[in-house]
């Protein structure tokens, strides 16, 4: 075949315009860590790379409703432990106050410690936690996972009472009850505190620890849930990885060696049609 | 055998000899022009034949053949030609529409950019998810409002580009039919400038080729050859009768010499373009099979009406399952040019009221969820179809176009290489006949010295004969 300059040349600027699309393809993915950075890198497999990223984005997001169910049930839970405490320190002072021996001084006194742990009370039951009532009026639910809700707070008058309590063993009716009753010159105090007084306390401690087992136990659910998550998150991310197919070590070792090709085509370019004829004809 | 004779040869020898210069100098000016085909002097020696010049031959029959300049042709194979119009219109068609598919997948962003819509699909699901858990936050409904009007405006993008690309299209096909009749026009008129130039002999005697006139007309067949595929009929090979080219499309005569067919612009206006260019290569072909697979929002099956369905899933199954009319459109008869988030809603997000129940089942619908009753099993989910319809689809004609293109170029410069293997001007081998030409002129200029003397000779002794 008869060479001529124009054929070399146009051969020559092909072959360097597909390294460098080559090259800039390669860059690209080791850059973006992707194989399919357009549809058309792999139309076929788009449809499932999309519905995984998808199914990967509405994971995240579940995973970030159970982190905040969770946080919400440990507040609770914390909530409820400190009210807990403060009703077995209740049922301490009523023992004491129910011995008939005490005088008015000492249940006095005894008066004004359940005065202030019924403040105490108070300010627990309207606890806040992000923005809103700890202790709401209302059921908090969180989805946690598709068609998955959990209820994340325990309602105010359910333990702490107040309107709309079903019954009136809750702590702060059962604390009022006991203040309105221990009035120290009263000879039948001692009396009601060992009966009705006690068995208002222990109800409501009762109340306190059942709510506290209900919030354990969702929280164990939540935390199982966010488990799961997490298995599927990661069960996802090598779905995603494969589907995209990425390999850096190959996709490295590719720009060497297309690196080294254009080397070689530039060096050969460069001594292309160094000698003519026409340095000779002098 | 006169010594006249012998005189007349000598310059016809240094006519002939500069043409060749003069050959191999406009050979050597257009090594660098791919559209030049080399020009070669064809030489014949006739006897007696070196009568130009006014020098008239009375001496009867000679024995001495002078070189004569015959024409000056171009290399030229009309094979080759052909096939190399083929391939450059096959190479123009698909990166005609690689272009636009490409200009597509960028409007589409996919997979997973900022603006695609999966991206804000994804991002409307996540603050619904999050409304699930405060329904009456208005700052969860306020995000909400945002993301569903961000959705809506990307469907109304992507429904308006798609628009864009086909108006372009359309442009570009009418554009493309008038300059395919321009370049039947000048191609009428190049067939008669090549006629005229033609008619006649040169000054010596030789054959005229107008070969930078058929050096235009080959690159105007090729130009046009990519907008559709014309049927070029020229003589057998590079002759006077090649003037009277033909162009035809589909068996009807456009250009028959420097006649172009009269009701040109009629006769484009009355062909049935598509059913005229089916499954043929070309430019054209590639704008209308585009606008064809881009389609209309009425058009079942195309991408634009693809997209219709899915804004209008989008905006009833909202209303069928949150209860409220969250999208609504504007003006005008298509749904996804028009979809925004009701103007109230986007003022006011706490006029969003829905119950936990109904957010839900939006959630879960929005997520496409598979067995959830709240999708149906037979009805189509819109973002599933997007995938599969619109992103997949894309992506596959486009990677055709790019396939397509990386072919035919591999063909386009295979057959440029044959071609210019052919046509193509080696400054070498110039140089070799540079050279060769010069040495003969040298001596051709050196026989008219030697003749000169001896005829000085003859007249001296003619001179002294007479004293």
């Amino acid at each position: 075949m008869r060479i001529t300059p124009l054929i070399t040349r146009r051969l020559v600027e092909r072959a360097l315009a597909d390294h460098a699309e080559r090259n800039r393809e390669l860059t690209a993915r080791i850059a973006s860590g992707r194989n399919l950075l357009y549809p058309h890198d792999s139309p076929e497999r788009m449809p499932e790379l999309l519905r995984l990223d998808q199914v990967r984005a509405a994971v995240d997001g579940y995973r970030t409703q159970a982190a905040a169910a969770k946080a919400w049930l440990d507040e609770t839970d914390a909530a409820l432990g400190r009210a807990g405490q403060l009703l077995l320190r209740v049922r301490e002072l009523v023992v004491l106050a129910a011995s008939d021996t005490l005088n008015e001084a000492d249940r006095t006194a005894i008066g004004t410690e359940i005065d202030q742990i019924r403040e105490e009370m108070q300010d627990i039951a309207n606890g806040q936690y992000n923005g809103s009532s700890l202790f709401g009026d209302v059921e908090v639910q969180r989805v946690i996972a598709p068609g998955v809700t959990v209820v994340v707070n325990v309602k105010r008058q359910d333990v702490f009472g107040g309107a709309g309590a079903t019954t009136g063993d809750q702590v702060l009716p059962a604390l009022d009850a006991i203040i309105a009753h221990l009035d120290p010159g009263d000879p039948a105090t001692g009396e009601w505190l060992r009966t009705e007084g006690l068995a208002k306390v222990d109800a409501a401690i009762e109340l306190v620890a059942r709510a506290r087992a209900k919030v354990g136990a969702r929280s164990a659910r939540v935390e199982r849930t966010e488990e799961q998550l997490q298995n599927l998150k990661v069960r996802l991310e090598s779905n995603l990885a494969d589907t995209d197919g990425f390999d850096l070590a190959a996709a490295l070792t590719e720009l060497r060696q297309q690196e080294a090709t254009y080397e070689a085509t530039l060096m050969v370019t460069a001594r292309l049609e160094r000698f003519s004829l026409v340095d000779w004809l002098r | 055998m006169s010594l006249l004779h012998t005189l007349g040869l000598a310059s016809q020898a240094l006519n002939t000899q500069s043409r060749s210069l003069e050959t191999i100098a406009e050979n050597l000016a257009h090594a660098d022009d791919p559209h030049y085909s080399r020009r070669r002097v064809v030489r014949q020696s006739l006897p007696g034949a070196w009568s130009a010049g006014g020098v008239a031959a009375r001496s009867g029959p000679v024995n001495g053949a002078a070189p004569r300049v015959a024409g000056v042709v171009r290399e030229r194979d009309q094979l080759v030609e052909r096939r190399l119009r083929q391939a450059t219109a096959e190479r123009d068609a698909a990166e005609a529409m690689e272009k636009v598919w490409r200009s597509l997948e960028d409007l589409l962003d996919e997979p997973s950019g900022a603006g695609s819509i999966s991206r804000l699909w994804n991002d409307l699901e996540q603050a619904v998810l999050e409304w699930t858990g405060r329904p009456d936050d208005n700052g969860v409904r306020r995000v909400v409002v945002e993301r569903a009007s961000d959705l809506a405006a990307g469907i109304r993008r992507l429904a308006q580009g798609l628009n864009e690309i086909k108006q372009s299209e359309q442009e570009a096909l009418d554009r493309g039919i008038e300059r395919v009749k321009e370049l039947l026009r000048e191609l009428a008129r190049l067939n008669g400038s090549i006629r005229q130039a033609e008619r006649g002999f040169g000054a010596y005697g030789e054959t005229r080729y107008a070969n930078d006139l058929r050096d235009r007309r080959d690159a105007i067949l090729r130009e046009l050859s990519a907008f559709a595929p014309f049927t070029v009929r020229e003589a057998a090979s590079d002759t006077k009768d090649e003037p009277d080219l033909r162009i035809e499309l589909n068996g009807k005569i456009l250009v028959q010499g420097d006649t172009v067919i009269p009701d040109l612009d009629d006769y484009w206006r009355s062909i049935d373009l598509e059913k005229e260019l089916a499954g043929q290569s070309g430019m054209l072909e590639a704008h209308l099979d585009v606008q064809g697979k881009l389609g209309g929002p009425d058009e079942p099956g195309t991408l634009r009406w693809t997209l219709e369905a899915m804004a209008k899933a989008l905006q009833e199954k909202t209303l069928e399952l949150l209860g409220v009319e969250l999208f609504s459109t504007t003006a005008g008869p298509s749904v996804a040019e028009n979809l925004t988030v009701h103007p109230e809603l986007l003022e006011n997000p706490s006029q969003l009221q829905a119950s936990e129940d109904q957010i839900r089942a939006w959630l879960l619908w929005l997520q496409g969820s598979p067995g959830d009753e709240s999708t149906g099993a037979t009805e189509p989910h819109p973002l599933e179809t997007y995938r599969n319809e619109i992103v997949a689809r894309a992506g596959e004609w486009s990677r055709a176009a790019e396939r397509a293109r990386m072919a035919a170029e591999d063909r386009v410069t295979h057959l440029q290489a044959i071609r210019q293997s052919e046509v193509g001007v080696s400054p070498d081998e110039e140089m070799i006949a540079l050279v060769a030409t010069e040495k003969a002129y040298a001596a051709a200029a050196q026989l008219v010295r030697a003749l000169d003397q001896a005829l000085g000779t003859v007249i001296e002794l003619l001179g002294g004969a007479g004293r």
